[in-house]
């Protein structure tokens, strides 16, 4: 895995433990629209999570392995996150009342800007609850953003993020992708969060452009870089997408 | 004042808590609970003679309460971990059992030889059970088991436990061909091999079709197996790993015979708890009464408790 393959970069003391502690968290606030929610929960201690970070969640009632989800923004002691109404923990936490508890620890993973050309600027291409850690990067990083293009499946979905313009594309249509490209010229970046149809898409469209940085997505164990569940190759050799990800070059993904 | 110390194999551990090899990698990212606090044990993934990537993704699939896994013994190989790994590795204070694999008897004779000559080692573990990897795993036939281990404790003086499946017919009859073979002690069990399906796509959900499950729905099978050869050969040290994620599973484990608990996807799920169930157990030994551990350590087999019965 990058320069010292296998080997993990030890915590240190001085970053001490409390990451990888689980913390109570409370459900405070949700807006739910079509298959979308943005999910917001107050937790015992601060978050202090970059776009493009995770954390790990589980609820009473499981599943065994904790799910990720990617940071929509923190805020001292509040963050929030976009689900979409599948899988148990997800759709839980979009149709849970007010009050209810889960636990969470984290940050992990890499922040977005520790993995892209700070010499850019970008567009932020996402689809589905990809657009979740660009939203978080835009809000962040205005300075670095050229525009957003966001897809979503239909109006009601799209009203999930009122304060965005969000496309409506049929399933396979690729619509943001399309828009994407129209909207690219020679120097400008792009990071893209979204289904794998997407990343092909541009991946098409683009000349042999550096600036290009696409999330990648496996299930996850540990969430913390040890036990291995979440790589994949790379043309840089095998990478754990929790620890050294979830953002990676266009040019080292192998399709 | 309560002990919690383990003495077997020739070494003294802090507590009878284990990690077990796998899901906590080479322990690195647990350093900072390992400065706070005390812990049994560490195993280090399985290192193997050459590096090896893994499996294709995914790697991991949901099981109603636990979880199979197909990572593949992925590794950087002997002379990486030797020269990279096992000196972070040294800084960590707890007993260090390094975990290895070998195609063959003659290249599990050089892997122990190289890892028994290093500084650091404390115990070997020779996995002869890995569910994930290409063919029958050693541990599934006697006769192979007992020229695996030959080999490897032929080529070191440091202490070799055996890891062995639960997949097998008769599991004391391969523990009996380990310790002959030279096994210092028993690792029981490794993950027991299991499929799901896709029911998107129909085909098996794990890239190579099988994997490994692990967490709490095999808690049963490994209490077995562990009271089986805990019956059968009642000195020999047994490290009892399977299914244990809370205080309850762990006191079952030690009652039913095991020296030493490992913890494998409970880590995964929370990387805290083996240093929690180390003092819970402390906490739960205080409030019975039970000076020692040693006092529950198999007591399944000698009348339980010593409590009176309650009906």
């Amino acid at each position: 895995m990058r320069n010292t393959k296998h080997v993990a970069q030890a915590a240190t003391p001085e970053q001490g433990s409390l990451f990888l502690c689980w913390q109570s968290a409370r459900l405070v606030a949700r807006h739910r629209s079509g298959s979308y929610a943005v999910v917001e929960l107050a937790t015992e201690r601060e978050i202090p999570g970059e776009p493009g970070q995770f954390l790990m969640a589980r609820t009473e009632c499981g599943p065994p392995l904790p799910r990720p989800l990617s940071l929509l923004w923190t805020d001292g002691n509040r963050c929030a996150f976009l689900v979409k109404d599948e899988g148990l923990l997800r759709a839980r936490l979009a149709e849970a009342p007010r009050g209810t508890l889960c636990e969470v620890r984290g940050p992990y993973g890499l922040a977005y800007r520790k993995t892209i050309d700070p010499g850019r600027r970008y567009l932020l291409v996402g689809g589905g609850s990809g657009i979740a850690p660009l939203d978080f990067f835009a809000r962040r990083h205005p300075e670095l953003v050229e525009a957003t293009v966001f897809g979503l499946r239909c109006a009601a979905d799209a009203a999930v993020l009122p304060e965005r313009t969000v496309l409506v594309e049929e399933l396979g249509q690729g619509t943001a992708g399309a828009r994407a490209l129209d909207m690219w010229r020679p120097g400008l970046g792009i990071i893209a969060c979204g289904p794998e149809a997407m990343y092909r898409q541009l991946a098409a469209g683009l000349p042999g452009d550096r600036g290009v940085y696409v999330a990648l997505e496996e299930r996850m164990g540990c969430g913390y870089g040890a036990c291995q569940g979440c790589v994949v190759g790379t043309r840089d050799g095998p990478v754990r997408l929790c620890k050294d990800g979830p953002l990676m070059p266009l040019e080292s993904v192998q399709w | 004042m309560v002990s919690v110390g383990v003495n077997c194999l020739g070494r003294s551990f802090a507590n009878p808590v284990v990690l077990a090899s796998g899901p906590a990698g080479f322990g690195l990212e647990l350093k900072p609970f390992f400065l706070r606090r005390p812990l049994g044990a560490l195993t280090t993934k399985t290192i193997t003679r050459e590096p090896r990537s893994g499996n294709p993704p995914p790697r991991l699939v949901d099981a109603p309460a636990g979880a199979l896994n197909s990572i593949g013994l992925a590794n950087p190989g002997l002379e990486a971990f030797l020269a990279d790994v096992l000196p972070e590795i040294r800084e960590l204070s707890t007993v260090r059992i390094v975990s290895f694999a070998a195609s063959d008897p003659s290249e599990a004779e050089v892997m122990a030889g190289r890892l028994g000559e290093a500084s650091g080692v404390d115990l070997l573990e020779v996995n002869l059970s890995c569910p994930n990897v290409e063919g029958r795993p050693p541990a599934c036939e006697r006769g192979t088991a007992w020229e695996m281990v030959r080999a490897a404790s032929d080529a070191t003086s440091v202490p070799l436990l055996a890891k062995l499946a639960p997949d097998v017919s008769d599991v004391v009859e391969i523990a009996e061909g380990v310790l002959e073979a030279g096994a210092s002690g028993l690792t029981l069990i490794n993950a027991v091999r299991g499929l799901r399906i896709n029911r998107d796509t129909g085909r098996p959900a794990l890239a190579r079709r099988w994997g490994g499950l692990s967490g709490a729905a095999i808690l049963p099978v490994a209490l077995a197996k562990v009271f089986q050869v805990r019956e059968a050969f009642p000195e020999v040290p047994i490290v009892g790993t399977g299914g244990v994620t809370e205080l309850g599973s762990l006191l079952e484990m030690l009652m039913a015979g095991a020296d030493l608990v490992g913890l494998g996807l409970g880590v995964m799920a929370d990387p805290e708890v083996p240093w929690k169930l180390a003092q819970e157990l402390e906490a739960w030994l205080s409030r019975r009464d039970i000076d020692d551990c040693s006092e529950i350590i198999g007591c399944a087999h000698r009348g339980g408790l010593g409590v009176g019965e309650t009906r």
